[in-house]
């Protein structure tokens, strides 16, 4: 588990440095003058403003052009403070959009915490002390983790990048669908054959996503945007179908295998310490399965990036004195 | 059929300062001093009323090596959006306040 949550985190913590490096679509850049030093006010405002959505990037460019006619060290702290706040806090634009998505992702985020919450309540012996609670808090801060991500990803795509996006994700979802339609009805012989085909789900969904998102949007970007989406909505669903189907059984069914491990567990009856090992599975589900769709998502959109004619990126924004 | 609005005590401030001389453009920091709100109020306030049409902007070019700086003053609607939510124009917070609690 703590190795999974190291590389979850330097996954994270690249990423993070990526986007870092590169403008987002509310960035000062071309905006203040080159060459000139920033004080910590400039410097914390031009961060600041690239939370920004991309149809609020306008605003974020007019707060870094007002803070340049504010003379005095605390009125400049006290501008820049208060639009830190409304960059992370904007109001969403009247053409927001994508807002759909991060609804769906905040409402399986909190299914997800109602379905743990539920099983701690019926199931209270699944509490075994302070490491419980040293899960649940990594849980929390995965699920958090997972709706920030989504909603970052969200507040950057451009409008032209939405339906691409969409397109990819519905793709994903109906590759997904076939293929576990196609492995659980097919006849393909023995049980295992079939379970191998399950398990190939996410990847060839991640695949589809990646590919799609990139062929679509014409722009390797979208399709990495598409498979981040897809990653997090991916592990949500496959966390709230393996949690919802533990609680529905009581954990069942039971094999030789968990009752001959229950009686050395010291978990109170069976049903509980089948629906403990079957949440803790489900949490490490829920880091493993976006990992596994980021990686062949992304493979997706390579692949289709060298494939196909993709579109170079779009030149910066110009300058807004001249527009 | 058009919906009618209620505006916060803070946005009927902003319309009412920028209704007191709706040809003028004015910068968002000196808007934001005659109203007594702070940047972080401020912002929220002139997007709504951006998004919902009563509020223009523009970019007026900066002196050299200065950034340009947006200037925002009502549009038509905003013109009359101001008139229905507060007949007269009224600057500061506080006065727009003190109207509203002789109303109720």
């Amino acid at each position: 588990m703590i190795v999974l949550i190291a590389v979850l985190g330097i996954c994270l913590l690249a990423y993070a440095v990526r986007a870092r490096r590169r403008p987002g679509p509310g960035s000062d850049q071309g905006v203040l003058p080159a060459g000139e030093a920033r004080d910590a006010p400039e410097r914390l405002l031009a961060a600041a403003v690239t939370l920004l959505a991309a149809d609020r990037a306008e605003w974020g460019r007019a707060m870094v052009g007002e803070l340049a006619g504010l003379t005095t060290r605390s009125a400049r702290w006290r501008f820049v403070l208060g639009c830190a706040r409304v960059a992370v806090f904007a109001p969403p634009g009247r053409d927001a959009h994508g807002r759909t998505i991060v609804a769906g992702v905040a409402a399986a985020v909190a299914a997800s915490v109602g379905l743990v919450g539920y099983g701690l309540v019926r199931y209270p012996g699944v509490v075994t002390g302070a490491a419980t609670w040293v899960e649940l808090a990594v849980f929390l801060a995965v699920l958090g983790g997972y709706l920030t991500t989504a909603s970052r990803v969200v507040h950057r795509l451009s409008l032209p990048s939405l339906r691409p996006v969409r397109v990819a994700l519905l793709a994903g979802v109906l590759v997904a669908t076939l293929w576990v339609v196609v492995g659980v009805f097919a006849s393909f012989g023995t049980q295992q054959y079939v379970n191998m085909l399950l398990l190939l789900t996410v990847p060839v969904g991640s695949l589809a996503v990646g590919a799609a998102g990139t062929w679509r949007g014409r722009a390797a970007r979208t399709g990495r945007q598409a498979v981040f989406l897809w990653a997090v909505g991916a592990g949500l669903v496959v966390f709230l179908g393996w949690v919802g189907m533990t609680l529905l059984t009581a954990g069942g069914p039971y094999d030789a295998g968990l009752v001959r491990d229950f009686h050395t567990s010291g978990a109170p009856d069976l049903a509980t310490y089948a629906v403990s090992d079957n949440m803790g599975a489900g949490m490490a589900l829920l880091l493993l399965i976006p990992i596994k769709a980021v990686l062949f998502g992304l493979l997706g959109s390579v692949v289709a990036a060298r494939l196909l004619p993709v579109a170079p990126q779009p030149p910066p924004p110009a300058d807004p004195a001249t527009t | 059929m058009t919906r009618t609005r209620t505006h916060s005590a803070q946005t009927i401030s902003v319309l009412a300062a920028l209704a007191a001389d709706p040809p003028r453009w004015r910068y968002g920091y000196d808007l934001a001093a005659e109203v007594h709100l702070k940047s972080g109020s401020l912002y929220p306030i002139l997007m709504r009323l951006a998004d919902r049409g009563l509020l223009e902007s523009a970019w007026e070019p900066g002196p050299p090596g200065k950034p340009p700086r947006h200037v925002y003053r009502l549009t038509g609607r905003g013109v009359e959006e101001a008139a229905r939510v507060h007949p007269r124009p009224v600057h500061g917070r506080a006065s727009v306040l003190r109207q509203r609690w002789g109303q109720a």
